[in-house]
């Protein structure tokens, strides 16, 4: 076995005990770089996007710089060349970030719920898709399906420029990246790609009953088997990496009507077989705890973003490995020191009987999300110091 | 006699449906402008009393998202009675989500919030340009200007805004609001406030004016 090799399979352990609730050898650090990596090198998401060496050489040299265990991301998380080719979405990649334009996303009416209902496939290939991409709005049948076999190469090197990029951190710096596919759990799904902010508020108070149908029937005949399909088997490197939006708005009324049921079924479908998860509570939860407290144990790893974490441990730690410790505000507008101590206080704090990932509070997108001193400082402290004894 | 307090309760605890039910009954009779404008008076009490469950942690930003959608419906039920009475303008807002930025909701619902507060808003949308700011702040004079953002580029473009606002001998306040902002982020831009929470962000507005 290589060095290398060694250097990844050890790591890749010590996140393994923490999200299997297990005592590991140290605190385990995580990168959630992604676009910060672009501002750090520096270059472009334009340069980037279009030069896989000169990707793998500004993601790699972010997170070669301050120390990490494992990763999310091994480069640019969208495959925005193959966004482009179907003419546009709701996307915009002019300012250096990837956003979604507020607005863009209303995309379904709400009078189509029962249609989304009875075949989610099938609703969004006839009907959104044609609203959200223009390759399909125009020309016959055959002009379609060649715009979109072009289309669909650009995601095809998409994807295997992803691999190429896991491989070489692998093998050239013994780093896990852990994000094999990122799904959306149903209602964030609602929120970002049909019904946009204000729609989706509106349809929860509105019609909370066809909204939790959408969300059981899109997970159902749509997102399990879409997941099954992409990632066949479960690994202990490759996670399951849900981003969660819509919660934190929302009253726990509401959350257990409209977004649990599917949430939690989706959750326990793939923990039963074996597949871990990398879930982003965004935001805030603390009015949600009781619900996570259900999902099953030692199959995920949660990073919360304004909790306290010392609470989220006392509430969640024996269904979930925590993750978090320093803000973007903390590595941004504090001294090295200053962060250290923010960090070693987490430490002292969560991190005793194991369970607990040191990373950002957010993934790392702008150049304000960190001081890459205070970064490297933190890492290094936390490497040194979160020793379990 | 039509029941004010009923009114401001069904909007606080944003019961559309009934509260359409009582409008309906109420537009049926052809109310005069001023009765019309002492139900949008009590829409607004509802609101305000949404603006402190959300400060009280028991509603959340969806429910002042749809709290502004029912005073935006009960607005244009009324409309057709309200005529052209002078109302009470509590000061001018200028506002906006900062360059780079394409995010607008906490900028909406500031706005909602503002304008429920008697105050008059001129939104100059997403992505606005630090001259877009100066040009029209010069052009409304406001008392008050109101940056948004929810990525923390948007806190450069904030920092750029204020520099070219205050270097233009505008003196307006400055408030910033958003995800990304916090007290550190707010003395290196040079604003005047700061608020991660639309409701508290009206009341530092009215202590200003």
């Amino acid at each position: 076995m290589s060095d290398k090799s060694q250097i990844y399979q050890h790591r890749l352990e010590r996140l393994t005990n923490a999200v299997e609730l297990k005592h590991g050898d140290r605190v385990p650090i995580h990168s959630l770089i992604d676009n910060w990596a672009l501002f750090n090198y520096p270059t472009t998401l334009k340069d980037a996007r279009t030069n896989l060496d000169l990707e793998y050489a500004a993601y790699s040299k972010a997170t070669t710089e301050a120390y990490f265990d494992t990763i999310s991301f091994p480069g640019i998380t969208m495959p925005l060349n193959f966004m482009n080719s179907l003419g546009g979405g709701i996307y915009s990649d002019e300012m250096e970030t990837i956003q979604i334009e507020t607005g863009l996303s209303e995309i379904m009416l709400p009078e189509e719920y029962p249609k989304l209902i009875a075949n989610p496939r099938s609703f969004f290939v006839n009907e959104i898709l044609p609203r959200k991409h223009k390759i399909f709005q125009s020309g016959t049948m055959e002009e379609k399906y060649q715009k979109l076999a072009h289309s669909l190469s650009f995601l095809f090197k998409y994807f295997h420029d992803r691999g190429v990029l896991v491989d070489r951190f692998k093998t050239e710096q013994g780093l896990p990246v852990i994000e094999a596919i990122a799904p959306f759990a149903a209602g964030d799904l609602l929120l970002d790609s049909l019904r946009d902010f204000s729609g989706s508020i509106n349809d929860i108070k509105r019609k909370p009953k066809e909204f939790a149908e959408a969300c059981m029937a899109i997970t159902e005949q749509f997102t399990i088997p879409t997941t099954f399909a992409a990632l066949v088997q479960p690994t202990n490197d490759k996670y399951l990496h849900m981003f969660l939006h819509l919660p934190p708005f929302i009253r726990a009324k509401d959350f257990e009507k409209v977004y649990w049921p599917s949430f939690k079924k989706y959750i326990e479908t793939f923990a039963q077989k074996g597949y871990k998860f990398a879930i982003l509570f965004e935001k805030n939860w603390s009015h949600l705890y009781d619900y996570l407290q259900e999902l099953p144990a030692g199959c995920i790893l949660g990073f919360f973003e304004e909790d306290d974490l010392k609470v989220v441990k006392a509430k969640l730690s024996k269904n979930m490995c925590i993750a978090g410790g320093i803000s973007t505000n903390d590595l941004t507008y504090k001294s090295p020191q200053e962060c250290i101590d923010v960090a070693k206080k987490i430490i002292d704090e969560v991190a005793p009987g194991g369970g607990f990932v040191f990373s950002t509070d957010k993934v790392l997108l702008g150049k304000n999300d960190a001081n890459k001193e205070c970064l490297i400082a933190v890492n290094e402290f936390v490497h040194e110091y979160g020793v379990y004894k | 006699m039509l029941d004010l307090k009923r009114i401001t309760e069904l909007v606080g605890e944003l019961e559309e449906e009934q509260l359409l039910e009582v409008l309906a009954d109420f537009t049926k009779a052809s109310p005069s402008a001023d009765e019309a404008a002492t139900v949008v008076q009590a829409c607004q009490e509802g609101m305000t009393i949404i603006g402190d469950r959300f400060s009280e942690g028991e509603y959340f930003i969806g429910d002042l998202v749809f709290g502004g959608e029912l005073l935006t419906n009960t607005i244009k039920v009324l409309k057709p009675f309200l005529g052209e009475s002078d109302s009470t303008i509590s000061g001018k807002i200028l506002l906006g989500t900062v360059a780079g930025d394409l995010h607008d909701i906490g900028k909406n619902i500031f706005r909602g919030m503002a304008e429920a507060a008697g105050f008059e808003v001129v939104d100059i949308g997403i992505d606005a340009p630090i001259q877009a700011f100066v040009d029209m702040a010069k052009e409304v004079e406001p008392q008050i200007i109101g940056m948004s953002g929810v990525l923390t580029l948007a806190l450069d473009a904030m920092k750029d805004t204020t520099k070219a606002l205050k270097a233009a001998g505008i003196d307006s306040k400055i408030i910033i609001g958003g995800n990304p902002v916090t007290q550190e982020a707010c003395e290196d831009i040079g604003a005047d406030a700061f608020t991660t929470n639309a409701a508290q962000g009206v009341k530092i507005c009215q202590g200003w004016v």
